[in-house]
């Protein structure tokens, strides 16, 4: 025992040492001090104040990563990318990383938002100009659609209420995007429909309809869920 | 054992570093399930969707019986391009 003792003497010495040195740097540095102010004391600041904070080197660290991290992410939100960018690049040495990755994923959504309303409308609109077109087919047409209307009509609720109902089982999930994704796909389904029964037979336009169609629907369904709570969308990087 | 509430004792405000909001809220495979379960109907709707667009038109049926038959309209064509005498 005595000599077990004995030989870890050096060793306090050594953390004691090592402590003392620590204490000393962090009441230099006034990490020491530091506290995290609430996300409140931030709320309905502009962003001039919150650049003033971040940039004041008289404020602790956790006061300056806090503004710093709040006016990256408000100007990602407002949909000014550049200079969420040059903020984040600005403060990066004392910035939340999770700043970055938001103004990076509200970015990337913006360019999907403006893909999807791109391809919904183009999709859309050369489907009714070609039902326009061939407007002396459209009895027809809505005969095809009928058709169809019971496996559509059992797709849709099976979606939009099975869906729902077990995403609303957890505990704060919504069943809300199931439910508008199914109400909207039956319009476009149903205009698909008639596109294809007035359209040509041939192998590349049922193709590209195709083609279509399944753009039309994942972009129907990425607005649905924008629209509802883009926060939905962090599990798919965006 | 203290007779305070154990889940205060763990969890103190000091040591939550974040609280995410929205679905499945701090529990990750929460939301996985859900986005999964939406992805699935997503791309259920677009399979669907493409057999639909991609289908042919509709076969021309013809119900009941022709009124003519072949042989006669054969025929009828015939005294046609003779024209009349």
């Amino acid at each position: 025992m005595d000599v077990g003792s004995v030989a870890c003497e050096p060793s306090y010495a050594l953390w004691l040492r090592v402590m003392l040195v620590l204490a000393v740097a962090l009441f230099f540095t006034r990490i020491a001090h530091a506290q995290a102010p609430p996300p409140s004391f931030f709320a309905g600041r502009t962003n001039d104040e919150l650049r003033a904070l971040a940039s004041d080197a008289h404020n602790d660290v956790l006061l300056r990563r806090g503004a710093a991290t709040k006016l990256v992410m408000t100007l990602a939100d407002d949909g000014e990318f550049d200079a969420a960018d040059a903020a984040g690049q600005e403060f990066a040495k004392n910035i939340d990383s999770g700043a970055i990755k938001h103004a990076k994923a509200v970015r990337r959504r913006s360019h999907v938002h403006v893909a999807a309303m791109g391809a919904l409308g183009v999709a859309l609109g050369i489907a009714v100009l070609s039902l326009v077109a061939a407007h002396r087919l459209l009895a027809g047409a809505l005969r095809s659609v009928r058709g169809i209307a019971p496996v559509v009509t059992f797709f849709l609720l099976y979606t939009g209420l099975v869906g729902g109902y077990l995403a609303s089982r957890y505990e704060n999930s919504s069943s809300l995007p199931f439910v508008l994704f199914a109400a909207f796909m039956l319009p476009l389904v149903a205009i698909f429909r008639a596109w294809s029964a007035v359209g040509s037979p041939r192998l590349a336009a049922r193709t590209g309809r195709a083609l279509a169609a399944v753009a039309s629907t994942l972009a129907l369904a990425f607005l649905v869920v924008e629209h509802i709570n883009p926060t939905f969308l962090e599990g798919f990087g965006l | 054992m203290s007779e305070e509430d154990p889940v205060e004792q763990e969890v103190r405000p000091e040591s939550v570093r974040a609280i995410r909001l929205g679905h499945g809220a701090n529990c990750s495979s929460i939301g996985s399930v859900v986005d999964t379960l939406f992805a699935s109907a997503v791309i259920g709707g677009a399979v669907l969707a493409a057999v639909l667009a991609a289908m042919r038109k509709e076969p021309i049926t013809v119900v009941g019986r022709p009124e003519v038959s072949q042989p006669d309209l054969i025929e009828r064509d015939a005294n046609t391009r003779e024209g009349p005498q």
